[in-house]
């Protein structure tokens, strides 16, 4: 796969937090490429890096060194401001924990960031509601968080990533609370978005069942990629060769 | 965001948390009550003060006396050097006769009114002056008319009739009570039907009888005014010239020289406007007169008012500046319970400027909020207040001027309570600057890391 086609450029990232007087090196030198399109599953034990890689692909946090470009643009030098167009546009964000808004409803919590941008409230709870519609939950539109299982606010929290119809979507441990059953709903949900809009999804996860649905596996040890594996025969992959 | 959108969040927000925010509210109100309360307390003085004021005379009026006729006489040169000053808008010499002055009235001057109070003076400035009038008007006035007080026809007695017997005597006629008269009867004399003479000097018909007449005719009769003189009740009013020529006869006739006859007892000045008083009455003394005017008392008295309202007005904004420090507290408290809600909405896109007006807009409710109700119950109280209130409560020495059954204790003009609603909005909005920059400040990784 060529560099124009990389979507996210991945540059010596290290990052080191201090800790007074000790140094926890929770990334050594990062060097990787992803591709638009790709689903990857970044993997691995606890402590590896995995969450504070993905936070820094997300922008959330600065590196130490080195550089990461998304959509050719340096992340890690950007303000506020540009970071928070550059979410409304490029980005989604599926949380372990869901973190919807508890006052507002699945329709409303769906609608938010295009609340953010400034979309009129017609306009931003037709498309919500159309994506409720294709997690299943039509008849949940109008229900609160609290009257809503995991499973179902982690897929409110999903239609709310795919609203806006960001290029890349993040999601750290996206089914960490959730059943085996609830885990292949959902996941099949994501795949099935990122297939059809053309997304980047990077997700991570300790739970070697996941990476059935990626088509790249990127395993972390140590704050350092120890193996970075593409598969050609993934579920998503092959329920699409099915239905061809 | 849309602006209707960040005003839906914080309302939404705020309902939410309905117990905290309505605790927060109450701070607000009581803070603006006390404010508005106090403030129209003030302003109840104020215009309890300047009512009495006003009852008390003309405010606008400077009364210019002789202080020593060696350095300055009140003539025709003063008045002229009078009138130069800036603001003095209209001068008023008055003539007030020394000399003993009757009238005389009836059928070979049957009924006559001895020792009545004359003044001499421009009867167009009169008006002007402000002597109002009960019979006749101002316009059918003709030149060498005299006005004559309200009650002067009571003042005659009936030389026909023996003494103690011959007048109508008004006041036994005067309910105190009520501050008029009942079935007061007709007088002896109507002024302004019966040509009468006025006569200057001794008594005619005494020996060594001299004295000045003048056959008169009353065009008007003035109103009762206690603050203006006694010339209003039983005096007479006639033309500065007329006045002169008959005292200047007079004197001739008694070898008098030492009354001038271009000298005037008094010169009233008004001044347009209240503040130019004290400017006018300045330029006045330097010419060397006395002069007495109602900013002696009206000054002392609105120092002290002052004084009181700057005490009342401290008293309403601490209150108000525990209000805001409620409101802050409040706030603070939603953001470390927020910090979640905030990350995700970092995380989701939001512009830290939104994330700031949402929060200033959420403490600009409460303010708002506690503002109107605060100025709705200070109308109840201020209502009670009235309704329950007595005068004595300036605890100082205008008390007694203060007429406390019509004057309200607090008043709230209509300025006042939109000034409290804004203010509160504002001083909800100041509280809400400090916790909103907190919460621009709370970065989107809390969103995860408070998993
Ligand atoms: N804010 C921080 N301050 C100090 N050290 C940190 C901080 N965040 C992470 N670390 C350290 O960096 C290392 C990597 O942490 P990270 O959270 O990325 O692990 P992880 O792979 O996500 O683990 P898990 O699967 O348990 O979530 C760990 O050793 C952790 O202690
Ligand atoms: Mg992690």
């Amino acid at each position: 796969m060529d560099q124009e086609n990389a979507i996210i450029q991945v540059k010596d990232l290290r990052k080191v937090y201090q800790m007074g007087e000790e140094k926890v090196v929770a990334l050594n030198r990062i060097n990787l490429e992803i591709h638009a399109g790709e689903i990857c599953c970044i993997f691995g034990t606890s402590g590896s890096g995995k969450s504070t890689f993905l936070n820094m692909l997300a922008g959330m946090e600065k590196p130490t060194y080195g550089s990461i470009r998304i959509l050719g643009r340096e992340i890690s030098s950007m303000t506020e401001q540009e970071l928070a167009v550059f979410r409304q546009n490029y980005l989604g964000y599926i949380f372990q924990s869901y973190n919807l808004l508890p006052g507002s409803t699945a329709v409303e919590n769906v609608a938010i960031p295009l609340m953010f941008k400034g979309i009129s409230k017609k306009q931003r709870e037709k498309a919500a509601r159309y994506l409720l519609h294709r997690v299943g939950l039509d008849h949940r539109a109008d229900h609160y968080p609290g009257q809503m299982s995991g499973g179902q606010q982690q897929r409110v929290g999903i239609a709310r990533a795919f609203v806006t119809r960001p290029r890349i979507i993040f999601a750290d441990e996206p089914i960490g609370n959730l059943d085996t059953k609830t885990t292949q709903e959902v996941m099949e949900v994501i795949t099935q978005f990122a297939r059809e809009f053309h997304q980047t999804i990077i997700l991570v996860s300790h739970d070697p069942e996941m990476a059935e649905y990626a088509d790249r596996i990127i395993h972390m040890v140590d704050g350092n990629v120890l193996e970075d594996t593409v598969r050609k025969d993934t579920k998503a992959i092959q329920k699409e060769k099915q239905a061809c | 965001m849309k602006l209707q959108d960040i005003i839906k969040q914080g309302v939404k927000n705020l309902l939410r948390h309905r117990g905290r925010t309505m605790l927060t509210v109450l701070g607000v109100i009581v803070g603006c009550c006390s404010v508005v309360i106090m403030i129209s307390i003030g302003i109840g003085m104020r215009i309890s003060s300047e009512a009495t004021l006003a009852q008390m005379g003309d405010l606008n009026k400077i009364e210019v006396y002789v202080k020593d006729k060696e350095i300055a006489k009140l003539d025709d040169q003063a008045v002229a050097r009078i009138r130069a000053i800036e603001h003095a808008d209209v001068v008023i010499p008055k003539i007030r006769a020394e000399v003993p002055a009757r009238l005389l009235a009836g059928a070979g001057n049957r009924y006559t009114a001895e020792y009545i109070t004359l003044i001499g003076e421009d009867l167009d400035l009169a008006r002007q002056e402000g002597y109002e009038l009960a019979e006749g008007d101002w316009e059918s006035l003709k030149k060498g008319e005299a006005l004559a007080g309200q009650y002067l026809a009571y003042a005659f007695a009936d030389t026909k009739r023996p003494e103690g017997h011959n007048r109508v005597d008004r006041y036994e006629y005067y309910d105190w009570q009520t501050d008029s008269y009942e079935n007061l009867p007709d007088s002896y004399v109507n002024l302004l039907t019966e040509p009468m003479t006025l006569v200057i000097g001794d008594e005619p018909g005494t020996q060594d009888a001299r004295y000045v007449t003048k056959s008169l005719k009353v065009g008007a009769v003035m109103k009762e005014d206690y603050n203006r003189g006694y010339e209003t009740s039983e005096g007479l009013l006639v033309d500065a010239d007329v006045l002169k020529a008959l005292l200047s006869d007079y004197n001739k006739l008694s070898g008098n020289r030492k009354a001038s006859e271009t000298e005037y007892s008094e010169i009233i000045v008004k001044v347009d406007h209240i503040s130019d008083v004290e400017s006018v009455e300045k330029e006045i003394r330097k010419l060397g007169f006395t002069t007495f005017s109602m900013d002696s008392i009206r000054k002392p008295m609105e120092q002290d008012m002052q004084q009181k309202q700057m005490l009342l007005g401290c008293v309403g904004a601490v209150s108000l500046f525990v209000a805001a420090l409620g409101i802050a507290n409040t706030m603070i408290m939603a953001i470390s319970e927020r910090v979640r809600e905030i990350g995700v909405m970092k995380s989701l896109g939001c512009f830290l400027r939104d994330i700031r007006k949402l929060f200033l807009l959420e403490a600009g409710c409460i303010g708002l909020l506690g503002g109107v109700i605060g100025i709705g119950l200070s109308y109840g109280i201020s209502t009670i207040m009235n309704a329950a209130g007595t005068g004595t409560m300036f605890g100082n020495e205008y008390d007694y001027l203060i007429d406390s059954s019509t004057m309200n204790i607090s008043v709230i003009p209509w300025w006042l309570a939109v000034f409290a609603v804004l203010f509160s909005i504002l001083v909800g909005v100041v509280a809400g600057l400090y916790p909103a920059e907190k919460a621009v400040r709370i970065p989107a990784l809390d969103a995860i890391r408070h998993e």
